[in-house]
């Protein structure tokens, strides 16, 4: 989950205070707060994961059309010689 | 078909109507999930990408939905919308991802494409470098090839001048060697043979046996050499009367013109003048010296056949 840190921190932080307040109710013994607070906590997780996925994703995308950017115009320039 | 559209507006009446009546609960995260979720709809990439998380979340609102319609408590109503709304988000996200996923598989191939285009670029302009590189050369090599020529030919051309320049030598030393028996002399003219009186009888335009002997040396010399003619040239004393000597001196020119073509000479390379008491070599003082001056001069002409005018 680093990349969910690092790429969506406020959904990976979401996930953790729901996952705190589950154990909570779990201790408790208020099952059904529980099984509430361990659903949104893994919804926040998946979405926290798909961001950093999504991110990442779209950074080498960027950095692969800038090459190809890059590579016509050093193209056009030799063919212009 | 009316009957249908008819049908459609009673049954949108009857909904419409019954909301109104049960007044069913919504809240503003609820609102709010449904308006994220028809953007989702909206979207394509989620349609072609996140089909499967799409269709959790429709569960999702559905289930939000439904809390909401049977009237269920706030918190159970946003809560359900809570996981609807995160579960489109995650859709979308997804959806987000694998386009990009998509966009980087293609941008890949295009790159690849590109520098294969931009290899083959320079592989061409090398390609076109060398070839020019080598037509360079060629050239350089075909213009040394016709210097070393041409260098040849001159050589070949002095060579050849050299060897005519020898033979002409050769020919001339010949030539002087057959003359010497005959006591040719060279002159500015060329080479001079001399016949004098004694070879001839006494005022008398005829050779004798001697005389003779030495046109026949003479005629010999002639045709070792086809390329040399002759000028005989006669003179006389000044010893009686001009006209005589003038005659005289052209008799005898002409005798021995005439022993050369009866020895076989052609007629075209004998020419002969007479000139009296002209051009004496001694003094008419002594009887010697007056037989000195009574002589026939033959002039020999050089390798192209000209003999230069007195």
């Amino acid at each position: 989950m680093a990349d969910g840190t690092e790429f969506a921190p406020a959904d990976m932080k979401a996930a953790r205070e729901k996952l705190a307040l589950a154990k909570q109710a779990l201790a408790a013994k208020d099952y059904k707060a529980a099984t509430d607070f361990a659903n949104q906590a893994q919804a926040d997780a998946k979405l926290a994961q798909a961001k950093a996925g999504s991110a990442k994703a779209q950074a080498v995308s960027q950095t692969l059309q800038e090459d190809i950017r890059v590579l016509r115009v050093e193209l056009d320039r030799a063919g212009a010689q | 078909m009316k009957t249908f559209r008819l049908n459609i507006l009673v049954v949108g009446a009857a909904i419409l109507a019954s909301a109104c009546a049960s007044n069913p609960k919504s809240t503003s995260l609820l609102d709010q999930v449904r308006v994220d979720y028809a953007q989702a709809q909206s979207n394509p990439k989620v349609a072609t990408y996140a089909a499967l998380e799409m269709q959790s979340a429709t569960e999702a609102l559905a289930k939000a939905n439904a809390a909401a319609k049977e009237r269920e408590s706030l918190e159970t109503v946003d809560k359900l919308a809570y996981l609807a709304k995160q579960k489109i988000a995650l859709a979308t996200e997804v959806a987000s991802r694998k386009s990009s996923e998509s966009d980087i598989a293609n941008a890949a191939v295009v790159r690849d494409q590109v520098r294969l285009d931009q290899r083959t670029l320079q592989a061409d302009q090398a390609r076109a470098k060398a070839e020019d590189a080598e037509r360079s050369a060629l050239a350089a090599r075909n213009a040394e090839s016709i210097a070393t020529q041409q260098k040849e030919l001159a050589q070949s051309n002095a060579a050849e001048a050299q060897r005519l320049a020898t033979e002409a030598n050769a020919r001339n030393a010949a030539l002087e060697a057959q003359l010497a028996d005959l006591s040719a002399r060279k002159t500015e003219r060329g080479l001079v043979i001399t016949l004098g009186d004694v070879l001839f009888g006494t005022d008398l335009a005829r050779l004798n046996a001697n005389g003779m002997l030495m046109a026949k040396r003479l005629a010999s010399v002639l045709q070792q050499n086809p390329q040399r003619t002759v000028l005989v040239e006669g003179f006389a004393d000044s010893t009686g009367q001009t006209q005589h000597n003038q005659e005289l001196s052209e008799r005898r020119a002409m005798a021995v013109r005439d022993a050369l073509l009866e020895l076989g000479v052609a007629r075209e390379r004998v020419t002969y003048r007479g000139y009296g008491e002209s051009y004496p070599v001694a003094a008419n003082d002594t009887a010697q010296n007056r037989q000195l001056n009574r002589r026939v001069e033959i002039v020999l002409s050089d390798d192209r056949g000209l003999i230069r005018p007195r």
